[in-house]
């Protein structure tokens, strides 16, 4: 079959990772030295630096060969929460893969382990993880499916080969870094702070976006954010959504490499409410969002032109909630701009689900003789007003988590 | 008197048809003589005249048409819309809508002013009522679906049989419980108007051939058949080359198409993520390679350029099709095309060197207005990175050549030795296989 050899064509070249990573949706590319060359989100719970921060936690403590691929899902180690498993694969000495997958039925601790050792299982990972564990069945094809991905990926000997070069290395972050100052120019400088309260903590989020002596900088600072005392999230969770909504909003997530995330500052207080890390990540999800609010709505009052449309920020509902049943889980994601139920009727009896104008109603009720588990994650500042909540039998759910009795009802209301 | 036996691939945006003559109890083969075998680009000639064209080449013969096989994908068109615009929606109270408790992300299947709830206490009056509610809003809504549970038995034989006599074709969930069953019913009656569109061109067109309906053949799953629902013709195509795939007994199929560029090997599904929800069907899984044919070449507002996402077929459609001054990916291969006879009568002005020129001075002036402090890309730039993207996504497949059949008009483009590829000569290969 005629092949043709991989050529450079400049920007054109974030078509080679795309196609690397085409089989992913939360994933980043990095060289040997750390640096990001590429990163893939789709999820609303974005991991991009948490990625980051996870490889640099393998490259500090191990040493990574091609086709070696280690996991964890530690959320006090650069994890999110035990659910989301992160993935570091070895492509070629200069090229790494670092990607996360959800696996609901995983509710323990990871810590960093062997899966592949130069391309083959890990047999004693393997067996403690997998062959002795009750879900057997669900957590092989669970890991299988992610050996099959990695082995995919080595399969694609050119794209693997250019992209490690390291002389294509330097000229595609030289242009990522081209692209982020013409991003950059087309946008308002200036200064602005927001400050929430989020379980009586107060979180002080402040922008300066300056250019000094040609150097372009957005910096975020929070300083004066309160300590956390129950209720944090590591820093590398809220930093990832910042990011995010930073490359969003400047058009830049096909670039965004190293020397674009070297322009964006970010201070975060050591051991305050958006620093210090959970050993469980309960709280990831809502001050995520809360933190992904701030950078919108302060990106967007920069950049407005009537400052008056947007000078008061107002949290908008977000809501996770995992079912648990008998090994089965089952996510539901509820924010103002959208849902995602996933087929909520499956494993209940449904009393009533209809939609009309937008509004989402649900009462369903457990029929099963055992209880099931909500783990439910809100900003339970605003998911109790009248056009979004959640009631256990009639009760207004809060963030945490509750058991739905044989013939209890949850109840969902929901305006999108 | 001979009879003919008609081959159709009707895409989503270009139609071949093939006509040979048969021999009573005879299976079309490749030694019988084709009589009419013709492209036409769908944006430029709608269906109903292309078959006006196959007629006219039958002038002064007595030709009656035995049987018409179709291979389609026409129902794709479909796929960016909400459906359901003149489907009614018969079910119980607090459950209007329950098919979108999936996400929100999801395209609507239903109308929500033709939804019509029945209780234990539903009477002829309330429906008449309804019915002339109905024929307020959209007096062209001739379909129902009925979405109603075991207890409701009675109402809901009387309901179906009020609809029966108001003329409503009627399309029934067996399995109230399964949402996904529930979408693929919707789905079943907000297409009910396209398949029927398509069976009236044919039949009304072929009238002077004496077609039947019952001599329609679409091909899905592992053959051509009468018995299917409207879900199924979503796959047809796909469906078709996986069986090609089997037959030749290779591991992958690649579909280069001025449609679409696909690869199909032994991954199946059996759930379609369709835009209207999730549905059960088992399916071959297609894997898009390469940058689509008829994504539009722009450039961006930092002047780099840039393929689009949108499949821009039908609207502008191509510069090769002679409507358009914007350029689409296909528009990098015009002068490739003008070689192939089949895109040269699709496309007539494919060959004249006005086109042709046009389309060289629109890459001009797109490259010119590339940002100069960049790499800019001309034309042929631009076909080197379009043949090498497709090389670098087929790369990760592991794929053997001996394992491997190439299709789709523009498989000789990729490598001269393949087989010039038509959908109509397949098709006739497989006429046997039918239900």
């Amino acid at each position: 079959m005629k092949k043709e050899t991989v050529k450079n064509y400049s920007h054109l070249d974030y078509y080679y990772f795309e196609s690397l990573l085409k089989n992913y949706d939360n994933a980043s590319i990095l060289n040997a030295q750390g640096e990001l060359l590429y990163s893939k989100d789709k999820e609303l719970e974005t991991t991009l630096t948490s990625r980051l921060v996870v490889f640099q936690n393998v490259k500090k403590y191990l040493k990574l060969t091609t086709e070696d691929v280690f996991m964890t899902n530690d959320p006090e180690n650069g994890g999110y929460t035990f659910q989301k498993i992160f993935f570091i694969g070895c492509l070629r000495p200069n090229l790494f893969i670092v990607w996360v997958q959800a696996a609901d039925m995983i509710q323990f601790k990871i810590p960093l382990s062997p899966l592949l050792d130069q391309g083959h299982k890990n047999t004693m990972v393997w067996d403690s993880l997998v062959e002795k564990n009750p879900l057997k069945d669900k957590l092989s094809d669970f890991f299988n499916k992610q050996i099959t991905r990695f082995k995919t990926n080595m399969s694609s000997t050119k794209v693997l080969t250019t992209l490690s070069d390291s002389s294509f290395q330097s000229q595609w972050l030289n242009l990522c870094k081209k692209q982020f100052e013409k991003a950059f120019e087309v946008k308002a400088l200036g200064q602005h702070q927001v400050i929430t309260t989020y379980h009586e903590k107060i979180i002080k989020m402040s922008i300066a976006i300056e250019e000094k002596q040609h150097l372009k900088t957005i910096s975020f600072d929070f300083s004066q954010t309160q300590l956390a005392d129950k209720i944090s999230a590591a820093s590398h969770i809220l930093e990832s959504a910042i990011i995010y909504e930073v490359m969003h909003f400047y058009g830049l997530s096909k670039y965004l490499a190293q020397p674009v995330l070297n322009q964006v500052r970010l201070s975060l207080p050591p051991k305050s409410v958006i620093s210090k890390a959970s050993p469980t990540g309960d709280y990831n999800f809502s001050l995520q969002a809360l933190i992904r609010q701030q950078t919108q709505f302060i990106l967007q009052f920069l950049n407005a032109h009537k400052k008056n449309d947007v000078s008061k920020m107002q949290i908008k509902p977000e809501v996770y909630i995992q079912i648990e049943k008998n090994d089965e889980f089952h996510s539901i994601c509820l924010h103002q701009l959208g849902v995602d139920f996933k087929d909520l009727n499956t494993g209940f009896k449904v009393v009533e689900m209809h939609q009309k104008d937008h509004i989402y109603q649900a009462k369903i009720q457990n029929i099963h003789s055992e209880a099931v588990i909500i783990h439910f994650k809100s900003l339970d500042e605003v998911t109790n007003n009248s056009q979004h909540w959640i009631k256990m039998n009639n009760h207004l759910l809060g963030h945490g988590q509750y058991k739905l009795r044989p013939k209890d009802h949850l109840h969902i209301y929901w305006k999108v | 008197m001979s009879n003919t036996v008609l081959a159709i691939y009707l895409g989503e945006t270009y139609v071949e048809i093939e006509a040979r003559e048969v021999s009573p109890n005879e299976t079309p083969n490749k030694k019988q003589s084709t009589l009419f075998h013709k492209s036409f680009f769908l944006p430029q000639s709608s269906f109903k005249n292309s078959l006006n064209q196959f007629v006219k080449s039958l002038a002064h013969t007595e030709v009656v048409i035995d049987q018409v096989f179709v291979v389609t994908r026409y129902l794709d068109r479909l796929k960016p819309f909400r459906l359901g615009g003149s489907v009614v929606q018969v079910t119980e109270k607090l459950q209007e809508n329950n098919y979108t408790f999936e996400s929100s992300k999801n395209l609507s299947l239903a109308a929500a002013s033709l939804i019509v709830t029945i209780n234990e206490s539903t009477t002829a009056e309330d429906l008449n009522t309804e019915l002339l509610k109905i024929k307020k809003i959209n007096p062209d809504a001739n379909k129902v679906v009925f979405n109603v549970g075991a207890h409701l038995k009675n109402q809901l034989e009387s309901t179906r049989h009020f609809f029966k006599e108001n003329g409503f074709t009627e399309f029934v969930n067996e399995s109230v419980d399964s949402m996904k069953n529930l979408r693929k019913t919707l789905i079943n009656a907000g297409t009910e108007g396209t398949k029927e569109e398509i069976i009236k061109d044919l039949v009304d067109g072929l009238a002077l051939q004496k077609l039947q309906r019952d001599q329609i053949y679409f091909w899905v799953g592992q053959q051509f058949t009468t018995n299917y629902e409207n879900v199924d013709l979503f796959f047809s195509a796909d469906d078709f080359l996986t069986n090609i795939r089997q037959k030749n007994k290779k591991k992958t199929l690649i579909h280069t198409d001025i449609e679409r560029l696909v690869l199909f090997n032994e991954e199946t599904s059996s759930v379609w993520k369709s835009p209207w929800g999730s549905v059960d069907h088992s399916q071959s899984i297609n894997h898009s390679i390469g940058i689509q044919p008829c994504s539009e070449i722009v450039i961006d507002q930092c002047g780099l350029l840039q393929f689009s996402q949108q499949n821009m077929a039908t609207e502008p459609s191509p510069m090769i099709a002679g409507r358009s001054v914007k350029s689409l990916v296909i528009d990098v291969f015009a002068k490739n095309l003008a070689e192939h006879s089949l895109m040269t009568e699709m496309f007539q002005n494919l060959t004249s060197p006005q086109l042709i020129q046009k389309i060289d001075s629109q890459f001009k002036a797109l490259e010119k207005g590339q940002n100069q402090n960049y790499e800019t890309f001309s034309l042929e730039k631009i076909k080197s990175f379009i043949i090498q993207q497709i090389f670098i996504d087929l790369d990760s497949y592991d794929i053997r050549e001996a394992n491997c059949i190439w299709t789709g008009h523009l498989n000789t483009l990729f490598n001269t030795q393949h087989k010039k590829f038509s959908w109509t000569s397949e098709i006739f290969e497989k006429t046997g296989s039918k239900s």
